[in-house]
């Protein structure tokens, strides 16, 4: 089989993917069909090497999330299923997707909460801390010089554990970003896979 | 850690030291009163009190006199309505 006898086949295979997707994985076996033929391979080698299309379009459509790949796994076999099935089972699938969407994006509410509860308590410690040091003022004016050096050490106290809180939000608030850019893909996992992310199309050609 | 970061620490480390430090003297310095912590401003009988010390006019005090314009904030819950008369 020469190389545009299988990429012409491989495209075939994978008409039920969007155009532009195709394209890209058409180049990709080029570019391993071509390597291979750099290391000395001949243009039959190189093909039989990299395997059957059919095996190959079946690991590009393994390697898609799994909504994707369910939907082109029907749309293979009929389109018209495909709308049936999106029609019909809608009634289904959107209170589940709406669902889905509500519980990601209360859990995304969660963890930034307990950031802000950090930041809270900080701002409450530095609030307090500004309001000893006024009553400082106060204690002052009125002559009580124990009350006045009271309030100012806990003005001064409480303005430093404000400062402490607030350089452990900071550190609370970068930690929930990394949790929450986590969870991000985790909940689009099901229907989007980043290009950096696992790949079974790279592990198929290194086998 | 970078050298800002230890100097924002050791800031706010001292400022803590120092407060316990001055709140300790204050403490001390009232004959070991724990009221000398205590800031009470009862705005229904226009009452100030400043470390156990009861203030006769708090005109010109910081914070206090701001607070003593507000009046009185009442946040208890409404109290029900009277029943209806039985026939």
């Amino acid at each position: 089989m020469t190389r545009d006898e299988f990429l012409d086949r491989l495209g075939e295979l994978l008409a039920c993917l969007p155009a532009d997707q195709v394209e890209e994985t058409r180049q990709f076996y080029a570019e391993a069909i071509a390597d291979r033929m750099e290391d000395g391979m001949s243009e039959q080698e190189a093909v039989a090497a990299i395997g059957a299309p059919g095996a190959v379009a079946e690991a590009v459509l393994d390697d898609l999330p799994a909504v994707p790949r369910a939907i082109a796994k029907t749309r293979r076999r009929s389109t018209v299923l495909l709308w049936v099935l999106t029609v019909v089972g809608s009634l289904v699938w959107v209170p589940l997707l709406l669902a889905f969407v509500a519980v990601a994006l209360s859990v995304y509410a969660c963890i930034w909460v307990l950031a802000l509860c950090v930041w809270i308590v900080a701002a409450a410690l530095g609030a307090v801390g500004v309001a000893s040091l006024t009553l400082t003022a106060a204690g002052i004016s009125i002559g009580h010089i124990p009350y006045a050096i009271a309030m100012l050490g806990c003005g001064l106290g409480l303005i430093g554990a404000a400062l402490l809180v607030g350089a452990g939000a900071w550190a609370v608030s970068k930690q929930i970003a990394r949790l929450s850019a986590l969870w991000a893909r985790k909940a689009v996992s099901p229907f989007w896979k980043g290009r950096g992310e696992g790949n079974d199309v790279a592990a198929h050609l290194a086998a | 850690m970078t050298s800002a970061k230890k100097v924002y620490l050791a800031v706010a480390g001292g400022l803590v030291a120092a407060g316990i430090v001055l709140a300790g003297i204050g403490f001390i310095a009232s004959g070991l009163d724990p009221a000398v912590f205590n800031t009470q401003i009862d705005l229904r009988d226009d009452t100030v009190v400043l470390g156990g010390v009861e203030v006769d006019d708090p005109t010109g005090l910081p914070l206090i006199e701001q607070i003593s314009r507000v009046g009185e904030v009442d946040v208890s819950a409404p109290g029900a309505p009277e029943a209806p008369a039985a026939p």
